[in-house]
């Protein structure tokens, strides 16, 4: 008897234990991730390919929908703007059996989906550059009865450029719109700007390169600076995409910084002396034209000229102090 | 003394200086029957003078073999952002799809947040953009405005303070990597509102992270948190609200 009862106390216990247990409830969160990030296309008009995604879900499980939308470059530093209707002649669907474009479907955590996108270019499809981003978009979860709020969609995109082309050639009409430094000084003398920096100042460099062309354009080269005591560092330009009727700040390593306020190309530091000289060279492709452009600044060591002088009149007030206590 | 000294000084210091400053050349072009010498030169890609009119066969920009295989296939694809085969995939994640300011009262302002977090992988640039499917809506229909801010200017771009209680909207502002200047600028007491895609013409989404120079290291993340804030006026009636805030994120092209 006294057993029985032991075994209904503990079994109680056990359950009253179980049932009392709190698990941490978690909001839900999306995580996605989408592969490849960027497809490059050229293609003839009439020809169709397909191209293979991954979408992988490591978050809660989600609802996904999948949608082509044409962007434009937004800015001059690599932003892009996502229109909202789909323009332009090229087709696309999905080509895996139970997926079509627009059409929602489940994500479990862990899963991925391959997406197989299908490209068609119409036969009279003009010649040209069309720039699209292939987005995966969760369908937002329903909203906490009784409660004020909003629910956060999340969307993950790919970023598509074709360049539809039958004559087999490309498009390359490119200038440099802006090649210069962001000195401490600068100042015209006789229609000739003189750039002056301090010895220990950094100098973000800037390099716009302007794409009139209707397809789009790498470009390749470096950015080289010689100082008049011989010294000579080089940069090579990274070759981003510059899309077409478009400009872009090119980068060039190691030190691009691109902050909203002051975007650059390169930022020179270290300590300079004298008079240096900037220059670059971009090609788009052997056997395209060269570009050249270049510009020149001054450095001088104010900030340690201006310290010796404050250091001069110091020790002189202390001095003459000094003096006259003596003579007293 | 000391002046004479400083004198000095100063003499020598603009001596070494001229010693060492050398003719400034932009650009020496140079052959063996001529040498060029300008201090700025800028060549553009003289259209009008190409015989070729800006046009180029495939194989300047491709190499021989992707141009000849571009002939036979017609069509030719490229993954851009690879590290030898491997595709590294780009990554977004929202910590949290429910904002939720529970039981609203006037002239109380509620607050909640979710944080994002971009892996741009190999990218070299990302941006994630945000905006509200249509205003703060109850099921009767009525809407709560967006934010104007203290002052009134705040917009879907610049952020403003948003201080009192008797200020009302509904906004939004953001801490940590990668933010508009608007926000760094301003502080985190600054608010702006969303873009609105459900008006006649939808605003154009507003960028909420950006950088286009992040390094290319898969195991890089930038992570910010957007913080949401709501305030109802003693008139606005009675319900329970809601919107659909979307955020995209692509990488740069």
């Amino acid at each position: 008897m006294e057993k029985k009862l032991i075994l209904i106390i503990a079994f109680i216990f056990c359950v009253t234990g179980y049932m009392l247990q709190v698990t941490s409830a978690n909001a839900q969160q999306v995580s996605l991730s989408l592969s490849p990030p960027l497809m490059e296309v050229l293609i003839k008009p009439g020809k169709s390919i397909m191209l293979a995604y991954r979408l992988k879900n490591s978050g809660d499980p989600v609802i996904v929908k999948t949608k082509v939308l044409p962007l434009e470059p937004r800015g001059n530093d690599g932003g892009i703007e996502i229109k909202q209707e789909f323009s332009g002649p090229i087709r696309f669907s999905l080509t895996n059996a139970n997926l079509e474009i627009e059409q929602p479907f489940f994500l479990k955590t862990k899963d991925s989906q391959q997406l197989l996108l299908d490209i068609r270019v119409p036969e009279g499809a003009p010649e040209g550059d069309y720039y699209y981003t292939f987005l995966a978009e969760t369908q937002p979860a329903p909203g906490l009865e009784g409660a004020t709020g909003s629910q956060a969609k999340a969307a993950i995109g790919s970023n598509l450029l074709i360049t539809v082309t039958k004559t087999a050639s490309v498009e390359i009409k490119s200038k440099i719109a802006i090649f210069d430094v962001l000195p401490r000084i600068k100042f015209k003398i006789l229609d000739r700007t003189v750039n002056i920096a301090d010895s220990n100042d950094k100098i973000p460099v800037i390099l716009i390169v302007d794409n009139n062309g209707k397809n789009l354009i790498k470009p390749e080269g470096k950015i080289l600076l010689r100082g008049n005591f011989g010294e000579r560092a080089d940069f090579d330009i990274v070759p981003q995409n510059i899309l077409s009727q478009s400009q872009r700040l090119t980068v060039a390593t190691p030190s691009a910084e691109m902050e909203a306020k002051k975007p650059n190309s390169l930022v020179l530091s270290g300590f300079f002396i004298g008079s240096y000289k900037l220059s670059t060279s971009l090609t788009f492709g052997e056997g395209s034209s060269n570009l050249f452009a270049s510009v020149s600044f001054i450095a001088l060591p104010f900030r340690f000229i201006f310290g010796i002088i404050v250091a001069f009149i110091v020790i002189n007030l202390i001095v003459r102090r000094l003096s006259k206590k003596e003579e007293e | 003394m000391t002046l004479i000294i400083m004198k000095n000084f100063i003499m020598v210091f603009l001596i070494i200086l001229l010693l060492s400053a050398k003719n400034v050349y932009g650009a020496k072009l140079e052959s063996p029957g001529y040498i060029i010498e300008n201090s700025n030169i800028n060549v553009e890609d003289k259209v009008t003078t190409d015989s070729n009119n800006g046009q180029y066969p495939l194989s300047t920009t491709l190499d021989e073999t992707a141009a000849d295989r571009f002939q036979k296939d017609g069509y030719l694809i490229r993954a851009g952002f690879q590290s030898g085969d491997v595709v590294v995939p780009f990554t977004f994640a929202v910590s949290k799809v429910n904002i939720n300011f529970g039981i609203v009262e006037p002239n109380v302002p509620k607050t909640d947040s979710t944080a994002l977090k971009v892996s741009p992988g190999l990218t070299g640039g990302y941006q994630v953009t945000a905006a509200e499917e249509g205003r703060l809506r109850s099921l009767s229909g009525q809407t709560i405005e967006d934010a104007g801010c203290d002052d009134g200017h705040c917009d879907e771009k610049t952020s403003r303070p948003w201080i009192s209680a008797t200020t009302y909207g509904f906004g939004y502002n953001l801490t940590g990597d990668d933010i508009p200047s608007t926000f760094t600028g301003c502080g985190t007491s600054c608010y702006r509102r969303f873009s609105n895609s459900a008006v006649n013409p939808p605003e154009a989404e507003a960028v909420v992270m950006s950088n286009q120079t992040v390094s290319q290291d898969k195991n890089i993340y930038h992570r910010a948190v957007v913080n949401f804030k709501l305030n109802t006026s003693p008139i606005q009636p009675a319900g329970t609200y809601q919107t659909i805030v979307k955020f995209v994120a692509v990488p740069t092209y």
